[in-house]
């Protein structure tokens, strides 16, 4: 019975971990997913904004190259979304 | 699988976290889902600017184009009118150099003429008076000559002024309808590249419609039709190409692209002209060919009231020779003087021809002089808005065409979503416009081909 006991407990014990990790996993997974659709609008927004200058023959504009740089992906994004 | 664990929920421990597991895969498959929605928003939204940038830059490369064209054609447009300027000017030098050369000779005869007349008494002077007279011949003869040459450069000058002037109205006409022909095509081709970088052709079934497709938006889902379209597209405004999806195992969706390209009409043409109109320089031309005309005839009737004098100082020269105090001797003096003063007397109205030929090629050369200075440049140009709107004047060049060159090119697609049961996408309508100047560093006049296309304004994407 105590060793019953004892191995539910350790049970319990492991799926709280493993359901943290989960948890914390999933977490990790939204906040790359946000990072990851913010880049498409990001991106859509340089190119954008590299229209006029892309289309224009004039020598008073230089285009930057990259016109779009993702933001980096860090710990701090992905575990705390910032 | 639900069904086993309801059966079994009781002698198994195993599976429980099975439930926690799907629920997570339904979360990351809607995530998948918005994810691939998001990004199909967002090509369709590049579609649209880069069809809009497309097609914005090539009608306006095409309007440059034009432009740049109508400089060059310009340029040759100045040669010709300074080149007919030029040859004009020689064929008036000409003529003034014959109209001087007539204008001594018949002041020439004019003084001798008026000496004969001065000379005193008429009897003793007539055979001096003859000798003058008779002097007066050759110089008349001299200017009547040179002014039938005046007469004929005059009409020379005429038909050269009206072929150079007809000359300038083609170029015009043509400069007009070539600038008139590339906006049509700008905006032709303006449209054929926003359809083909709207990315329609791709999401286009390959080949024709079967033959049991009934549905013209339906139809519209197949490649070939759709280059029917791009063929068969103008130089309207506005364009629309809408379609559904084709595919048997698709779902029916409707999509459309529209395009609207514009740029102003190329209507009204600055044109520098010559100071006076063509009615005004012809009515110089022909006035100053009247008044030739008219100096000829005055010389002509001077010349022949100088021959009647000569006949009466001949007389009375011969009678002169007998005039002596005898009785008959003073019969020849009478005879003398009578023809001597009859000789004078047909002087008169000879001189007050003569004078009057003399005012008329004064006349004359203040008209030459006008028509001449009134085929200079005029410096207030004239707005013409038609092709034959400068039929009244001498067009020397076009000093611009009136437009702001601006192209506007708009685009709208809309694409239904797709019905999946439990999950309905749809998308949003996406517009784009791009704005071209073709300004670049072009200029009609003075020529200088170097119109170019740049975008100058674009849509803006604003974060929420």
């Amino acid at each position: 019975m105590g060793y019953t006991v004892l191995k539910r407990g350790q049970s319990t014990i492991e799926i709280a971990f493993v359901f943290a990790g989960i948890v914390l996993l999933f977490a990790a997974i939204l906040h790359i997913w946000f990072w990851g659709n913010k880049q498409m609008v990001r991106r859509q927004q340089s190119y954008n904004d590299s229209r006029v200058t892309a289309g224009t023959s004039s020598d008073s504009y230089t285009l930057q190259w990259p016109v779009y740089k993702p933001d980096e992906l860090t710990e701090d994004t992905v575990l705390r979304n910032q | 699988m639900f069904t086993y664990f309801h059966d079994h929920k009781n002698k198994y421990s195993k599976g429980q976290l099975t439930p926690v597991y799907i629920l997570i895969l339904v979360i990351v498959i809607i995530m998948a889902m918005v994810t691939v929605n998001l990004s199909k928003v967002a090509m369709v939204k590049t579609d649209t600017s880069n069809s809009a940038d497309a097609g914005a830059i090539a009608t306006g490369a095409i309007m440059a184009n034009a432009f740049n064209s109508a400089a060059v054609q310009n340029s040759l447009m100045i040669t010709t009118y300074w080149s007919a300027y030029a040859s004009i000017a020689l064929m008036f030098s000409y003529a003034f150099i014959k109209l001087t050369m007539a204008y001594m000779s018949a002041s020439f005869a004019l003084a001798r003429a008026t000496y004969a007349l001065g000379l005193q008494p008429p009897c003793e002077t007539s055979c001096a008076a003859k000798a003058v007279i008779m002097a007066t011949s050759i110089p008349l003869n001299s200017a009547i000559e040179n002014l039938g040459e005046v007469v004929t450069t005059i009409t020379a000058i005429g038909v050269a002024i009206l072929a150079a002037s007809l000359v300038q109205h083609l170029y015009y006409a043509s400069i007009r309808k070539m600038a008139i022909k590339g906006r049509s095509s700008s905006i032709r081709n303006g449209h054929g590249f926003v359809f083909s970088n709207s990315g329609i052709g791709p999401k286009l079934i390959a080949g024709s419609p079967p033959d049991d497709v009934a549905d013209p938006a339906k139809k519209n889902g197949y490649r070939d039709l759709y280059v029917d379209f791009l063929d068969g597209i103008g130089d309207n405004e506005h364009y629309n190409y809408s379609w559904k999806d084709g595919r048997k195992d698709a779902p029916d969706r409707s999509h459309s692209v529209d395009s609207n390209v514009h740029t102003n009409k190329v209507e009204d043409f600055e044109l520098t002209v010559a100071v006076l109109p063509s009615l005004a320089e012809t009515a110089l031309l022909t006035a100053s060919r009247f008044s030739v005309t008219s100096a000829i005839a005055s010389l002509i009737k001077a010349q022949n009231a100088y021959m009647l004098a000569l006949v009466n100082f001949t007389t009375a020269c011969a009678k002169f020779t007998c005039c002596n105090p005898s009785p008959p001797g003073l019969v020849c003096c009478a005879a003398c003087t009578t023809a001597a003063v009859a000789g004078k007397m047909a002087l008169i109205p000879g001189i007050a021809e003569n004078s009057s030929a003399l005012l008329l090629m004064t006349v004359t050369f203040a008209l030459l002089v006008s028509a001449l200075a009134g085929l200079l440049p005029s410096p207030v140009p004239v707005t013409v808005s038609g092709e034959l709107d400068d039929i009244m004047y001498f067009d020397c060049w076009i000093n611009d065409i009136k437009h702001d060159h601006l192209v506007r090119v708009d685009t709208l697609q809309t694409h239904q979503g797709a019905d999946l049961g439990l999950w309905k996408t749809s998308y949003p309508d996406t517009a784009s416009y791009a704005v071209v100047n073709f300004s670049g560093r072009g200029t009609i006049f003075p020529p200088n081909p170097r119109y170019g296309s740049d975008i100058v304004e674009v849509d803006s994407i604003k974060e929420d």
